[in-house]
């Protein structure tokens, strides 16, 4: 049986492992945090290398694509480069295929009507596909990169601006140590801290990285649908808590357990047996279709 | 080593350039802040730049107090408001250094990036 592990830099409490079937083959995935640090990560990547089939990196991105651009987040480059002989993914690539089919599945089959609905995204430029293809459905978007990751008052409402200050900001921000661009460890675990709550209130649709939603959240989200990657247990009732209608997570459940892009993408690696950079769009598109993929809607109220 | 003149002759253009982009003046409406440029190696070269309702001043002397100390030698200082090189090199390597609180520091780079930014 083929074995599948991605090493997140997020918390260990989400430690889980798996056996689960994937284009009718069995698979063992195992997801094993580092709580934030980064000499953990490096040690459990070189404790995994050569002894299993395909390495997924969480809880950070390494690769951010503007519209066509891809940018190098440095801190996720040293990782990926301590592994020398198992293929290693980010989850970036499925993450951008899986994404435009959630929104463009939301919009004509979910619970809020896309089409106009004011939506805000606390992060976009780690989800390129996601903040396209809102735009393309005619929502409208607020994108907070520079707000929630820069505590600047400046929402960007065009694709266009966001495109812009993006490539502006890409290649230093990626040069920072992950901590001070995404919240890693104990900081995911941290009561949340409101932040622009007005933004939040104003909209009907709070989408992007959960941990960044989460933690800058508002006690208040009564009616509101929140579209995010993938939602524990613990989550769920967090925002059901909080008002939040319905949950909308996009990576793909398997055996009834939902998991991250990284290890989708590492499970695919090891599955089609060839080298991460051979895969194309086309590859992801006919795993999603083969899987019946769609976004899972849980309505948290009822 | 830089002069005092050409460090300031940065820091004026630096601002000329703040000026001239109007999203800054929206970006920072909400932070007042006085940032303090300390030459290490220069005497009597240090200069204040002040942040209030989004337009940016600049001051020759040290502020009596300051929420950011930027420090480096003075080429770094004057390479960095020029645009020559950007922030994150120096910052990470040590050669400059920020005495901020995080935020005060990223918001910092923000700006820095809104103006040289490619």
């Amino acid at each position: 049986m083929k074995r599948v592990v991605s090493v997140s830099l997020g918390s260990s409490k989400r430690d889980h492992a798996a056996r689960v079937t994937l284009l009718d083959e069995p698979l063992e995935l195992r997801r094993v945090g580092a709580d934030g640090s980064m000499e953990r990560a490096l040690e459990l990547l070189r404790e995994f290398d050569g002894r299993v089939d395909a390495i997924g990196l969480g809880g950070l991105d390494v690769y951010l694509n503007i519209d066509g651009e891809r940018f190098v987040i440095q801190d996720g480059l040293r990782l990926m480069q301590a592994v020398r002989v198992t293929p290693v993914v980010d989850g970036s690539r499925v993450k951008d295929t899986m994404e435009r089919r959630a929104v463009r599945w939301l919009a004509e089959h979910g619970p809020v009507p896309l089409r106009g609905a004011r939506v805000l995204m606390v992060s976009s430029l780690d989800r390129w596909g996601m903040a396209e293809t809102l735009a393309e459905v005619g929502a409208d978007v607020v994108y907070g990169d520079l707000m929630f990751a820069a505590g600047v008052p400046y929402p960007i409402r065009t694709l266009e601006e966001l495109k812009e200050l993006g490539r502006k900001m890409a290649r230093e921000i990626c040069k920072l140590p992950i901590h001070m661009i995404y919240p890693v460890g104990e900081k995911q675990e941290r009561e949340p801290e409101e932040k622009f709550p007005e933004y939040y209130r104003e909209a009907q649709v709070v989408a992007g990285d959960f941990h960044l939603i989460r933690r800058y959240m508002p006690r208040d989200m009564a009616g509101k649908m929140v579209l995010t990657q993938t939602t524990t247990a613990a989550d769920r009732e967090f925002m059901r808590e909080r008002g939040v209608r319905w949950v909308v997570t996009t990576t793909p459940v398997l055996d009834g357990r939902s998991f991250g892009t990284n290890l989708i993408e590492a499970a695919l690696v090891a599955l089609l047996g060839r080298r991460p950079e051979e895969l194309t769009p086309e590859d992801f598109h006919r795993v999603l279709d083969r899987m019946d993929y769609r976004p899972t809607v849980i309505d948290l109220q009822s | 080593m830089a002069t005092a003149q050409e460090l300031y002759d940065a820091l004026r253009d630096f601002a000329e350039r703040y000026a001239a982009e109007p999203r800054l003046k929206v970006m920072n409406r909400d932070w007042n802040r006085v940032i303090h440029v300390a030459p290490t190696d220069l005497e009597d070269a240090d200069f204040t730049l002040t942040l209030k309702d989004g337009v940016l001043t600049l001051q020759r002397g040290a502020p009596q107090a300051a929420q950011l100390v930027v420090r480096a030698d003075s080429e770094t200082l004057t390479d960095l408001f020029y645009g020559d090189i950007s922030p994150t090199e120096p910052y990470m390597d040590g050669r400059l250094r920020v005495e901020a609180s995080e935020e005060d520091t990223m918001r910092l780079d923000v700006i820095t990036l809104m103006i040289w930014g490619e």
